[in-house]
């Protein structure tokens, strides 16, 4: 590329990154997804609104294509996509979306089922009447006008809003390193909130919850608990719990059926269907026989038919846990000057009747300057009157009508000109301002009548009434105030509805231990962090050698990195590779499909980039005087007492310190009479006493378990005694393994190389892990790629240490062996 | 991206914001300041036109190449790499996986914001 010479500037990239990234954040932030605390819209409602307003396309005006309405907005107002535009109309029309609509629509404007709307060249509309609420008075200087993005218009930067929008509609909108997300409200209590605050500017939230009951939704259902709705208005955020409206339908010959009314705001009805029927198809929900959507016209109707004898309450437990209920998390953030900030509900109303008061101050000034000026065109007639053979004299005899009007102003001395008046003395005492002699010169002849003479003196009055009254509202902050809850307690009465989301008491928080079966479960999570589980009896043992079945489907990229056995009730220890320990109940993980991915672990535990649950104990089984034993890659060993993790954080807490670039491998619990087997991904194997590593802390490192040859790693570790009777059972990369008896591991010391436990030559790969086996047990082998195979162990042959193994499980292509767990044979096929 | 950096084959093109008609001469401002000052200077304060583009595409071929193609005429940026830890940490804060530091950026530098699009 030639050099330009001229007119180049340097700039460093990361200054050119920060100057346009921030520049793009804040015209997000301030200009687009935020909503306005007064009038409770972001730009482009205002936009569409205004447009409409410029149209003319009010309430009682006939529907107008969305086309139109959509090509003014942006050709005037808004610089952006049509569909984005249409997508901000439809929503403002949809009933299920506003709980009061600003648009009213005249078409397909879409469905609760996610349906979406016609195209706008089919749809018509036109504003609901409580959109004009909130344009009424534009015109009447209530509020600053900014030029349009071209220079050629003007449109307001904020609506007058008669009403409090933002907490009527709520608004939602994720902008640049923050969001919103702001629920609906009924009117009625919106309305009583903020008079009372306006009375009480002091008062509490509890007061103003006397008024607010919590939000209400569109779509009706219920809210579970009033914590989240106090926390919400006292700090500005709040985790919600919704709740579906149905019906336990019980029928004499036994089979119950569940209907649902009302849904959850937000929920696309059609999905909530699809996922029920996918659990019920799964086995997740048992003793469901039918499920039906009979939704139409007239509302929400879903009907789960229960089979004869099913338990209805477990089937409504399942059904609340996993589709009837749902989180409304409140962030009330919204712009400030311009500025955004997160709100208590106090505040939000504070701003709004702020904003009113402005608005009403700006609307009585502008009206009481009108008054004032038709109050002097008056007081003219009203002379004119009076005087009306004088002025009907100077008119007729004046040159032209600029002559007449400059001796009705009084400019000039009609004596010192060539005309001849009657009433000299009268005509040049005039002394009318310049708007009074005009409309003098404008009136018709026949106003001069004695009635309507009495009519302006009637009206003269009536002015003069209206100009004490504005003076009054306008020297007085009370009377203003009072003014706006007039407003207020009108518009009420005129749009006020009842409430239609219930909210319930929450009857303390439901355990569904009761409920969920006590079973072994498999785990399945992957490098990503996706996890489920399933319930081990799914698996039917296989003979060895075969490929499994599908039991994950990774994303692409993504692999299994772990399968582990739990009990449905187990309240576990999840160690990762970083040395970081979380806890975890068994059920909280998603039960799901062989064939399902499995949800991001992220809800349940707050792992950092990279970091993998690596071994997993079950703190049911744990006796004060046992201990930890935790071994890393790198072939350290360090045993700590299980009361140190007594105390573990939602956040995670340590387990072991490691150095840099080595990770935790294994860990078992130990009594600290035993011995420990440690194994190299090499197929090395050193056996020692659990004594030779002494206790320590979670922060410590530990000691040196196995000196590993060069490029050798850790694999795993298991825990004997000397006489259990337990086989080693490794199992390497490639899908190879064998079993040998514990006991022809020779206990060596620590820190030593240890001795060959299996060959690792191409066809078996590197050794995956080694596991301590009873006879009669299974064991679970999972691949990279998702393929798993249950095996009885029994299949594995015992064989001498320092042989090669047979085929376990084929893996095909490049997928290989990511993890193996050991399943008791006996419970459950 | 990064070889393209180092060797200085990143511009960033600044087409004019807006285009000032007057009696026949067209004028270009960068900034709103240097609008006001052309139609105070050039225009007696009247200008018959001013047209604030808000994209390329709203430029003729031969508007294109007067202010941004043309080498004579354009104006340029020359993005550069002079210090590559601090452009590669620029770049995590902003696009990177973690949402807090990102935060705390804007924080502190929202009153930076120049050209704030609203």
């Amino acid at each position: 590329m030639e050099a330009p010479a001229a007119n180049v500037e340097h700039v460093r990239v990361e200054d050119e990154m920060e100057q346009s990234y921030i520049d793009y954040a804040m015209s997000v932030i301030a200009g687009r997804a935020l909503p306005d605390v007064r009038d409770g819209l972001k730009p482009v409602h205002r936009r569409v609104l205004y447009a409409m307003h410029e149209m003319g396309i009010t309430s009682g005006a006939s529907h107008r294509k969305c086309s139109s309405i959509v090509g003014e907005t942006m050709g005037d107002y808004h610089p952006h996509g049509d569909q984005p535009i249409y997508n901000t109309l439809v929503r403002m029309a949809q009933e299920f979306s506003l709980r009061y609509p600003l648009v009213d629509g005249q078409g397909n404007f879409g469905s609760m089922d996610g349906d979406p709307p016609a195209a706008m060249r089919y749809t018509e509309a036109r504003m609901a009447p409580i959109a004009e609420e909130l344009l009424s008075d534009i015109e009447r200087d209530t509020v600053d006008f900014q030029s349009n993005y071209d220079d050629r218009l003007t449109e307001p930067e904020v609506l007058p809003a008669k009403l409090p929008n933002l907490l009527l509609n709520g608004s939602s909108g994720i902008a640049v390193g923050m969001s919103t997300n702001i629920p609906p409200h009924n009117l009625r209590e919106v309305v009583d909130a903020t008079t009372h605050r306006i009375d009480n500017p002091d008062c509490d939230v509890e007061e103003l919850m006397e008024h607010i009951k919590g939000p209400d939704f569109p779509t009706g259902a219920s809210i579970v608990g009033k914590d989240a709705i106090y926390s919400a208005y006292a700090t500005g955020r709040g985790r919600i719990r919704m709740r579906a409206e149905y019906e336990v339908e019980r029928s004499e010959s036994g089979a119950d059926r569940i209907v649902v009314r009302e849904l959850p705001y937000q929920e696309n009805k059609a999905r909530v269907v699809e996922r029920i029927a996918e659990d019920v198809n799964e086995g997740v929900i048992e003793g469901v026989s039918d499920l039906r959507d009979e939704s139409d016209r007239e509302g929400v109707r879903i009907v789960i038919d229960l089979k004869r004898g099913a338990n209805a309450d477990v089937v409504e437990n399942q059904l609340l846990e996993h589709h009837l209920e749902s989180t409304f998390g409140v962030i009330n953030l919204a712009l400030v000057d311009g500025q955004p900030r997160v709100l208590t509900l106090a505040e939000t109303l504070d701003h709004y009747v702020e904003h009113r008061k402005e608005v009403v101050r700006r609307r009585s000034k502008h009206d009481l300057d009108e008054a004032k000026d038709r109050a002097h065109i008056l007081e003219g007639r009203l002379e004119a009157v009076d005087k009306a053979e004088a002025i009907v004299n100077l008119v007729t005899e004046s040159a032209d009508r600029e002559q007449a009007q400059e001796v009705l102003e009084g400019n000039v001395d009609p004596r010192t000109l060539d005309v001849d008046l009657d009433y000299p003395e009268v005509q040049s005492s005039f002394d009318f301002s310049e708007e009074q002699a005009e409309h003098i010169l404008r009136m018709q002849i026949g106003s001069l009548t004695s009635m309507e003479a009495g009519e302006i003196e009637e009206e003269y009055e009536e002015i003069q009434a209206e100009i004490e009254y504005l003076e009054s509202v306008l020297a007085s902050e009370e009377k203003l105030l009072g003014v706006i809850k007039d407003e207020l307690r009108e518009l009420r009465e005129k749009y006020g509805d009842d409430r239609r989301t219930a909210i319930l008491e929450d009857e303390g928080e439901v355990t569904h231990e009761d409920l969920i079966p006590e079973e072994d479960n498999l785990v399945v999570i992957t490098e990503q962090d996706y996890i489920k589980r399933m319930p081990a009896a799914e698996f039917d043992p296989q003979r060895r050698g075969g490929k499994g079945i599908i039991g994950s489907d990774p994303k692409e990229g993504d692999r299994v990195s772990k399968v582990f056995r739990a009990n449905s009730h187990d309240y576990l220890c999840c160690f990762t590779n970083q040395g970081q320990v979380y806890r975890l109940k068994t059920y909280e993980i998603p039960e799901m499909s062989r064939t399902a991915r499995g949800k991001s672990a992220i809800n349940l535990i707050d792992l950092d980039d990279g970091e993998e649950i690596t071994a997993v104990v079950n703190t049911d089984e744990f006796d004060e005087d046992e201990c930890i034993t935790m071994v890393t890659r790198r072939g350290y060993v360090k045993r700590t007492c299980v009361t140190e993790f007594d105390n573990i954080l939602s956040t995670g807490i340590i387990a072991a310190k490691l150095d840099e670039g080595d990770e935790l491998v294994d860990v078992e619990v130990t009594d600290g009479t035993g011995d420990l087997v440690i194994a190299t991904e090499g197929g090395m194997t050193i056996r020692f006493d659990e004594d030779e590593v002494r206790e320590m802390g979670r922060s410590a490192r530990g000691v040196r378990g196995i000196d590993l040859e060069a490029g050798d790693a850790v694999a795993g570790m298991v825990s004997t005694d000397d006489d259990d009777g337990r086989a080693l059972l490794t199992v390497t990369k490639n899908g190879y393994g064998k079993r040998t008896p514990l006991s022809e591991y020779r206990p060596q010391s620590r820190y030593g190389k240890g001795l060959v436990d299996i060959k690792t030559d191409d066809r078996n790969g590197r050794v995956t892990t080694v596991k301590a086996v009873e006879e009669n047990d299974h064991i679970v082998v999972m691949s990279e790629a998702g393929q798993i195979m249950r095996c009885p162990v029994a299949e594995i042959s015992t064989v001498g240490r320092n042989t090669k193994g047979v085929i376990v499980m084929e893996v095909e292509g490049d997928d290989r062996v990511a993890s193996v767990t050991v399943v008791p044979g006996d419970a459950s096929k | 991206m990064k070889a393209l950096l180092e060797r200085g084959h990143v511009y960033a093109t600044r087409p004019p914001l807006y285009r000032i008609r007057y009696r026949g001469e067209t004028y270009d401002a960068m900034t709103d300041e240097e609008r006001d000052r052309i139609i105070a200077e050039k225009c007696n304060g009247k200008p018959d036109q001013v047209q604030r583009f808000k994209g390329l595409g709203e430029m003729n071929p031969t508007q294109l190449w007067e202010t941004t193609m043309n080498p004579e005429t354009r104006h340029l940026k020359q993005i550069t790499v002079e210090d590559a830890a601090a452009a590669d940490r620029m770049f995590s804060v902003l696009m990177g996986d973690a949402v807090e530091p990102r935060k705390e950026f804007i924080k502190e530098h929202a009153p930076e914001a120049e050209w704030v699009d609203i």
